[in-house]
């Protein structure tokens, strides 16, 4: 298990090497091309603020996805399934929507951050209710209404780029692509590896209680988990982790999905080691989501990374998939 | 088994390493960069297909260096430096351009972008581009840039030009896209160069309207105008036009042009238009529709 998890830092530290090293350099032409070589000083400081927030995003929406899998029982939750993404995106399209309409910048009404922070608490707390008021907050009725809000939302959103005469689509779209910022501000991202390490303490704390969690309601019970505090927290932690991401690289779709099933798959189901080894797979992923949107030029310029971990993301998922079948053990937690 | 994968994937792992800090050892950057730029050189980096059009009509194509993914009237060799709102500071560093122009996106002008522009020395040309008078100040902006032997006074003076919107002129709906219907409505470049060719704009309502068939027949227009980038969208955009349950449809009063230079709002554009003039004439003329 040690080797396990030495290999998982190895491949971090390995990754955020390659992406230290790789980048744009002329050739003798002057041409730009793709090239392997340390950093210079100018370049030292894109590379290692994208190496940051990179591995903040890979870590917040891979430990929101453990979370909120344990927390509503179902592997295929995610940090979006709760619509923290549709949340963010309404957020943020009121936010445009304002200032296609009064001709300000976004950050006369708080910015797209600000906007997408709101909008993800939103949902949460809608979500909440409705789940309350449907069923006393069990993992289906969280689920769902998570769901149909998402679905709510984003068709919100889609009715503002209907209806604003100057238009907000190309602004959406590209905020809905996903992007890791190469020159954040250092505040921003101080404030995202906290909320992350924060986070992944809490998690790591319930690991016991996550464990007895995936037996049912009867056994948890009886084993002294107290359900509802348990399910509370897990939905203000995953919440608030997925928010905190989505905020800062907009909505960054199959991390939260497939790195705590890589981490099952590569250590173990026990969360004391999987809270650790999902961070690390998250970091992985969008570490190397980034290093390839790099590496590859199809010369339209960057791919937007969410659109790198979601065509990575869903053939590794389905791949995880037939393995654990052909394994013979079921898909679960 | 189990425990043998590991070790695997950890040598295989650890090779991949020493491999590549051999590849870097002997791939030391070049130094200094080609792309260095001269003292009074202007080398231009465009974030904006319009901008790039508008500074490649004006005589200026040499001077840009790098572009955005959506810049086609550059040669697609020039490296994609970012758009409305990403930039590659480090292709940028590369190219090392002198001016940087874009259209600010909703959310204004990245924060991030405007400190490494000033550390970098880039002069930032930010103007949004979605009427003609913008057209206009872009070109005011681009003729302070010290640039000789160019045609910027000239397409001032062709800017500065274009008429006023007569209240008789005829009436006509622009289409630029069929599935979904997509109308030039007020306030957008294209309104105001249909004055160039004695039509106005029969949809009043601001920005790029998506409309259907029945609600465009209500506008009664005089004319039916397609505009099509491509020679494939032509059959679209006529049929689309044509299936309006009007007057103007019923008596073949539809013009489909191709003419992706009017899909950007440059200056490119005020030619494209004036090419337009006759085809507008005939269709208008022959049917005794122009008042």
């Amino acid at each position: 298990m040690t080797l396990r998890f030495c290999i998982l830092v190895f491949v971090v530290l390995l990754l955020a090497f390659l992406r230290l090293c790789v980048g744009p350099q002329a050739d003798s032409d002057g041409n730009i091309v793709l090239g392997l070589a340390l950093p210079t000083a100018q370049t030292l400081q894109f590379r290692a603020l994208s190496i940051a927030g990179a591995g903040a995003v890979g870590l917040l929406l891979a430990l929101s996805g453990l979370a909120l899998q344990a927390l509503l029982r179902n592997p295929l939750a995610s940090p979006f399934t709760l619509g923290v993404s549709s949340g963010a995106s309404f957020g943020v399209a009121c936010v445009l929507a304002l200032a296609a309409t009064t001709g300000l910048s976004t950050r006369a009404f708080g910015g797209e951050f600000t906007g997408a922070l709101v909008g993800a608490a939103l949902a949460l707390g809608l979500v909440w209710i409705l789940a309350k008021r449907a069923s006393g907050r069990d993992a289906v009725a969280l689920a769902l209404a998570g769901v149909v809000l998402g679905g709510v939302m984003s068709s919100g959103a889609m009715l503002l780029e209907q209806i604003v005469p100057r238009g907000l689509r190309g602004d959406l779209l590209a905020w809905m692509a996903g992007r890791i910022p190469e020159l954040p501000e250092f505040s921003t991202l101080l404030a995202l590896w906290s909320i992350a390490i924060v986070g992944m303490l809490l998690v790591w704390r319930m690991a016991h209680v996550l464990d007895l969690l995936m037996l049912d309601d009867d056994e948890a019970s009886a084993a002294g988990v107290r359900l509802v505090r348990t399910r509370v927290a897990l939905f203000l932690i995953g919440g608030v982790l997925a928010a905190a991401a989505v905020s800062f690289a907009g909505p960054i779709g199959f991390v939260g999905l497939v790195a705590p099933h890589a981490a099952r798959l590569f250590i173990s189901h026990r969360h004391a080691l999987l809270v650790p080894a999902t961070a690390l797979c998250g970091v992985i992923v969008l570490l190397g989501a980034d290093l390839f949107r790099q590496a590859l030029d199809l010369g339209t310029g960057r791919l937007p990374v969410g659109i790198i971990t979601a065509l990575v993301g869903g053939p590794f998922f389905l791949w995880m998939l037939s393995r654990s079948r052909r394994g013979g053990s079921e898909w679960n937690l | 088994m189990q425990s043998r994968t590991p070790s695997i994937l950890l040598r295989r792992l650890l090779l991949a390493c020493a491999m590549a800090c051999l590849t870097i050892g002997c791939d030391v950057p070049t130094s200094p960069s080609p792309t260095v730029a001269e003292a009074d050189e202007v080398r231009i980096a465009s974030l904006s297909p319009a901008m790039t059009a508008t500074l490649v009509d004006l005589g200026f194509a040499a001077e840009i260096v790098a572009r955005s993914p959506w810049c086609t009237d550059v040669p697609k060799g020039l490296p994609v430096v970012g758009d409305f709102r990403e930039f590659d500071a480090e292709r940028l560093l590369l190219v090392r351009p002198t001016h940087l122009v874009l259209q600010p996106p909703l959310s204004g002008i990245d924060p991030a972008l405007v400190t490494f522009a000033a550390k970098e020395g880039i002069e930032l040309v930010a103007l949004p581009i979605n009427r003609m008078e913008h057209v206009r100040s872009f070109v005011r902006a681009v003729g302070k840039l010290g640039l000789h032997g160019s045609r910027v006074q000239e397409r001032m003076e062709a800017l500065a030009q274009i008429p006023t919107v007569d209240a008789r002129a005829p009436r006509a709906v622009v289409l630029v896209n069929a599935e979904p219907m997509l109308v030039a409505g007020s306030a957008t470049y294209l309104t105001d160069l249909l004055p160039l060719v004695g039509i106005r704009n029969a949809m009043d309502r601001e920005g790029w309207i998506e409309c259907s068939h029945e609600s465009l027949a209500l506008l009664d227009a005089d004319l039916l105008l397609g505009i099509a980038e491509h020679e494939e969208h032509r059959a679209l955009l006529t049929r689309s036009l044509e299936a309006i349950p009007c007057k103007a449809a019923r008596e073949g009063r539809v013009v489909v042009v191709v003419a992706g230079e009017l899909l950007r709002p440059s200056t490119h554009a005020l030619q494209a238009m004036e090419a337009l003039k006759p085809v507008i004439d005939r269709a208008l003329e022959a049917r005794g529709a122009k008042r």
